[in-house]
């Protein structure tokens, strides 16, 4: 019974099909738009009717395929959320957080209360995080189910444990495509954003982490979940550290609200990117070479910090490792990237210090935290370094409270806007954060 | 052009032939990276009887007991791919996840393997018809549909059981003949050339079964074939 409460699935998903009550409702799965077209209904994709036809004449979705098959000899059950009953919920946080975390936290449990939805743009490092707690035990003793979805599958794993500390008698569970452990009904959980197409008129409160991380942006797909997932006068909360245009367009047109923490809880400016020519840097790691600057660069920085290294391909990585090697002796090196089987390994080898080099792909632009660090970014204007990445990627630097003077270089070959963006977008924090009082002076 | 399965754009150059010839330019189903990691089979030091790879002997170990159970049919099961991890991969999503699609995903290897059995009469594997009502189709159908490779259906499916995959290696050994030929088929294939045509071959079971089915009506000859092994 309770396993459907406030879901959207098909038979072949439930725990035991045997189990549930006759009262259950059922939705079609897909619906006919028109004579050629087919609309799936669990994650809005339009489909040629010609294309995704089955020798049964039946038609499926090929879009969601990999949450179990959608097609149109099958129905998914649903019941409706109950009504929120007024609960007591163990809160049990005892940190603090400062005046521009309590800022964003107060409008948005103002928010939660009006039944409104809201942005909270939050400089990387700021302590996003903990501004959510009030609001969600808030939620919890209003008897609401809350929902934290995020992109990341890294994201939510890290999330689980410092969200389970602060609640610690409340139920949770976590949703993502691997996990072992089956479903079952609680009024707080965490999933990837591909979790929520399971979920119809669930949450009256529902967080979505890093809004601006890929798959989120720009999938259609996914933001059909969010919108089927979410109660009707629930309030959605976006977190991001750069939001995209589109948000930004609905800020500037007031249909969004929009906390900005423009500081992070250090109180100390965030580090602005350099930049640096490298002639040529493709054709030279193509050829077996290391570009002289980064050697340059990374024997300078490595005095004072560990070194993190991006990479805009993982085999232009690779080529790099050999040569950086060879030109950088008695120090340490390892590379990583989202294929890597020893991925979590070597990032926690990082952490301990046992690397002092690790070359990267995109992967470790976001969700991560390592002490001392700097960081290169190679190839800066390579496109996969949109101008969301490269401030991610700024922001690994001077992330704890004890200073390093990390540093932050963008070596190129020609000037992108999506450097030139990024820089722009983390200068005009630095100055809201001066302006707010939210950061001392040096 | 968009890869079949990971749905990339196809980036390639032409070839010089391709270029100065007036000739058909073949088109892939499937990016070089996702090709790379499908491996096709070598006739060389395989098995005779199922393609079984770097094999000592004539003969492997399976086939030789085959042998002994059907001591009258000199089979010599061919295949295109081995049945590796991305193999797997692709069926977990062809065939039970069930995307559709993935049919196209190897024509030209079936069409050109099939191009020196174009005189052979082509009988696909079936499914049960509790498989076909889930599942929307017969997978081993889609791919000769999508290579446009006439076939048969000749060969029916009268029991339903768990599938394949959920059996051990005995219980998939030890099952019972699954399969029948329809009245049609019976008459049909007395002395002709027929190649049965499977998805996967794994102990043999289920193909050896067929090939059974098939034998009892005098065929001229009777070829087994599966996309992997």
């Amino acid at each position: 019974m309770q396993e459907l409460w406030g879901r959207k699935v098909l038979e072949q998903e439930l725990n035991d099909s045997s189990k549930i009550a006759k009262k259950y409702q059922t939705f079609p799965t897909m619906q006919e738009l028109n004579e050629n077209e087919i609309q799936c209904l669990r994650c809005g994709q339009i489909h040629l009717k010609a294309i995704v036809q089955l020798v049964n004449h039946s038609y499926y979705c090929p879009e969601c395929i990999q949450l179990g098959r959608v097609d149109t000899g099958q129905q998914f059950y649903h019941l409706a959320e109950p009504k929120p009953v007024k609960r007591n919920v163990h809160f049990s946080w005892e940190g603090k957080l400062t005046i521009g975390q309590q800022q964003v936290s107060d409008q948005l449990l103002t928010t939660v209360k009006n039944a409104e939805s809201r942005m909270i743009w939050a400089v990387t490092g700021a302590g996003k995080t903990e501004m959510l707690f009030k609001t969600i035990h808030h939620a919890l003793e209003a008897g609401f189910r809350v929902g934290i979805a995020s992109p990341r599958v890294d994201v939510c794993l890290e999330l689980l444990p410092r969200i389970q500390a602060v609640f610690p008698d409340e139920p949770l569970i976590i949703l993502h495509g691997k996990m072992a452990e089956t479903y079952r009904y609680t009024k707080l959980l965490i999933c990837t954003t591909h979790q929520l197409l399971r979920f119809y008129q669930a949450f009256d409160v529902l967080i979505i982490d890093e809004v601006d991380a890929f798959p989120f942006v720009d999938n259609s797909l996914l933001q059909y979940g969010v919108k089927q997932a979410i109660k009707e006068h629930g309030s959605l909360i976006y977190l991001t550290a750069t939001p995209t245009k589109e948000l930004n367009k609905k800020t500037e047109q007031n249909e969004l609200q929009t906390s900005i923490l423009p500081a992070r809880y250090h109180r100390r400016v965030l580090p602005v990117p350099k930049i640096k020519w490298c002639h040529r840097w493709h054709e030279k790691i193509k050829k077996g070479h290391c570009p002289k600057e980064l050697v340059a660069k990374i024997h300078k920085l490595v005095d004072k910090n560990d070194v993190l290294i991006f990479c805009p391909s993982i085999s232009l990585m690779e080529q790099l490792k050999g040569t950086v090697e060879k030109k950088i002796l008695e120090t340490s090196l390892a590379c990583v990237h989202s294929q890597d089987p020893e991925r979590l390994d070597k990032v926690l080898k990082m952490r301990n210090k046992e690397y002092r080099i690790l070359l990267t792909s995109t992967i470790l632009e976001r969700g991560v935290t390592f002490d001392g660090v700097s960081v290169i970014v190679l190839g800066a204007n390579h496109p996969v370094f949109t101008m969301s990445a490269l401030v991610q990627i700024a922001g690994r630097v001077d992330r704890r409270q004890k200073y390093t003077a990390g540093e932050v270089w963008f070596l190129h070959d020609g000037c992108t806007n999506a450097m030139k963006g990024a820089i722009k977008q983390i200068k005009k924090m630095n100055t809201l954060g001066k302006a707010r009082g939210l950061i001392d002076e040096l | 052009m968009n890869c079949n399965y990971c749905h990339q754009t196809i980036n390639r150059n032409l070839t010089l032939k391709e270029i100065f010839l007036p000739q058909k330019i073949l088109s892939e189903q499937l990016c070089s990276r996702c090709m790379k990691t499908f491996q096709l089979l070598e006739k060389k030091d395989s098995c005779q009887g199922c393609q079984r790879q770097s094999t000592q002997t004539a003969y492997c170990k399976d086939c030789l007991r085959w042998q002994q159970i059907y001591p009258n049919y000199n089979f010599q099961h061919e295949a295109l791919f081995s049945y590796n991890q991305a193999m797997q991969e692709w069926f977990e999503l062809y065939k039970f996840k069930g995307d559709y699609r993935l049919r196209h995903s190897f024509v030209p290897y079936l069409q050109s393997y099939f191009k020196q059995k174009n005189t052979f009469l082509a009988i696909p594997m079936p499914i049960s018809k509790e498989r076909m009502e889930v599942r929307g189709f017969n997978q081993v159908e889609g791919l000769l549909d999508a290579a446009g490779i006439p076939y048969e259906p000749h060969l029916i499916r009268f029991t339903h059981g768990l599938s394949q995959v959920q059996k051990t290696r005995k219980e998939r050994l030890s099952l019972k003949q699954p399969f029948k030929l329809t009245q049609e088929g019976q008459k049909a294939v007395l002395n002709r050339d027929i190649i049965l045509v499977d998805d996967i071959y794994t102990t043999g079971r289920t193909t050896f079964h067929g090939a059974q089915v098939i034998l009892a009506n005098h065929p001229a000859k009777l070829y087994t074939f599966s996309l992997a092994r």
